[in-house]
């Protein structure tokens, strides 16, 4: 459990509007090798911290620092994998499915030049890692949910990502899908460090080797033994937060907004 | 039809129409796969206040329609990025305003004004040389922008979180694509007018898309059929100098796209 940290996110605040936070001075490390899951309700700000994490929200205080001796580059976000919630591209684009995979390259090879032919062969490596690589030429038209998320995985994995960030990567496939998912994970958690938020402890959540209960603050990290009460903390439930020492003016706070995040 | 192509007036028209027909086929391809269609139709129809308003001033009247589509473009583009507004809404409030703009300045302008219907419906008389250098400028840009930044304006198109998350500066991408859809509607507002502007952007395109799965493709197919509508409407406006050259575009568009479609009905059974 001695290995270097990777990323840092250090007293993290987040609000779109100024009496809502969504973050409250959340920090969090995570280390080289880690399988860690994010778990909270939904609201409790998990996609929050990965898109602050990404770089494509600004904290409103605090701030993510990345290990230089593991990011060579001058803009480490480059080097993350990040596989989202929703597909946010249009899913009758014309394109192929090899195509998708090598974009992964973007912002890696210079302005100018087509992806290579090594760009392709990588490309086509991880497709076969996914077991896609019979779809390779086929348009992402014709894939179901569960494969076009295993080609947007390969899309990440193909420049190996010094951590892969997945967000809620359940919520749209099948049953099946998940459980080779979940394998998937522990196979590529040898080499790389791996995130993944979700709200449900199923499948996913069996492999993970750290856990972290976020609604709007950390509520804990550790090894994936949770002490007992952590969830219900987590989920909100006043009369444990009293049980465990946390100052009155937050448990207030926390009280009402926890009735609004309900639903 | 000969006597006729020897006009210098139609044989203006017809350069316009190719150029036009090119650049209309390119971005209607990323109109219809970015989606932004509608945002398209109210770029267009917002520059009917500028018309308007220049016709009043006694200006240039695509200079205002310019300046009109150029701002409500950077407008739109931006909020659409910030994805705070009601998009929707507020596309369809510059749409009606820009429209509400246009008649009442036209209505006010003393002395003659040209039927509304010209603007609404374009009009073969209103190509001028300065359209074609426009046109030549912007398609020169285009094929440096795409032949220098291919793989990025594909991912820019295809995913555009992805694009930024990778450093790529999307924003800068954007305005360059509202900006290039702003001049596009411009020029084709003269040949088919306010109102038909979509049906142009997007029925050639959709055409394409029948046939192919490759962008590369769909670019080069959906380029040919806008020149051959645009050309050819001209040409039956030309001919028969009652049938403005808006529909007769148009018309013929929209029913090989039916029959396309029909077509692929059957076959896909």
């Amino acid at each position: 459990m001695n290995q270097e940290i990777i990323l840092e996110a250090q007293d993290i605040s987040f609000a779109y509007r100024p009496k809502e936070p969504i973050l409250e001075g959340l920090s969090l490390s995570i280390r080289q090798g880690d399988y860690l899951v994010i778990i909270g309700p939904n609201g409790g700000g998990k996609t929050t911290l990965l898109k602050i994490i990404l770089g494509l929200l600004k904290p409103t205080s605090g701030k993510i620092l990345f290990n230089p001796e593991l990011f060579q580059s001058k803009d480490p976000r480059r080097y993350i994998g990040y596989v989202p919630q929703y597909i946010v591209f249009d899913r009758e684009f014309p394109i192929k499915v090899i195509d998708v995979v090598v974009m992964g390259f973007l912002g890696l090879r210079g302005l100018f030049r087509f992806y290579s032919k090594e760009d392709y062969k990588l490309a086509e490596e991880t497709l076969d890692m996914v077991n896609m690589l019979d779809y390779k030429d086929h348009p992402i038209n014709e894939l179901s949910g569960g494969q076009l998320q295993r080609v947007i995985i390969a899309r990440t994995l193909v420049t190996k990502p010094r951590i892969l960030l997945l967000d809620e990567p359940t919520t749209f496939i099948d049953s099946e899908s998940q459980e080779n998912l979940s394998q998937y994970l522990t196979e590529w958690n040898k080499d790389t460090t791996i995130v993944v938020v979700t709200h449900d402890m199923g499948i996913v959540s069996k492999s993970a080797k750290q856990i972290a209960c976020i609604n709007k603050k950390l509520f804990y990290h550790g090894g994936r033994e949770l002490p007992p009460g952590i969830i219900e903390e987590t989920y909100g439930c006043p009369i444990d937060l009293i049980g465990h020492g946390i100052p009155h003016r937050v448990f207030k706070e926390h009280n009402e907004t926890s009735t609004s995040h309900k639903d | 039809m000969t006597e006729l192509l020897s006009l210098k007036l139609v044989q203006y028209a017809l350069i316009a129409g190719v150029l036009a027909g090119l650049l209309c086929g390119l971005m209607g391809v990323f109109v219809v796969i970015k989606r932004i269609v509608f945002i398209s139709g109210g770029i267009s129809h917002t520059s009917y206040g500028g018309l308007g308003i220049a016709h009043y001033l006694g200006l240039p009247p695509f200079l205002g329609a310019l300046a009109f589509a150029t701002l409500s473009a950077a407008i739109l583009g931006n909020i659409s990025h910030n994805k705070i507004h009601r998009n929707d809404t507020l596309i369809g409030i510059f749409w009606a305003a820009g429209m509400a703009i246009g008649i009442l300045f036209i209505k006010l302008t003393p002395g003659y004004t040209p039927p509304l219907s010209s603007y609404l419906f374009g009009s073969i008389l209103f190509i001028a040389i300065s359209d074609i250098y426009i046109m030549m400028g912007l398609i020169v840009l285009l094929s440096v922008v795409f032949t220098l930044f291919y793989k990025e304006w594909i991912a820019f198109s295809f995913d555009q979180e992805f694009t930024s998350l990778k450093g790529i500066p999307v924003r800068g991408l954007n305005i360059l694509l509202y900006t290039c859809i702003a001049f596009t509607i411009v020029v084709l507002i003269k040949i088919i007018g306010v109102v038909l502007v979509i049906a142009l952007l997007t029925i050639p395109p959709s055409i394409a898309l029948i046939f192919t799965n490759s962008l590369k493709k769909v670019i080069l197919l959906s380029m040919i059929l806008s020149v051959y509508f645009i050309t050819s409407g001209l040409i039956v406006s030309a001919y028969f100098s009652n049938i403005p050259s808006g529909p007769a575009i148009i018309l013929q568009a929209g029913l090989i796209l039916l029959i396309t479609q029909g077509l692929k009905k059957i076959f896909s059974r």
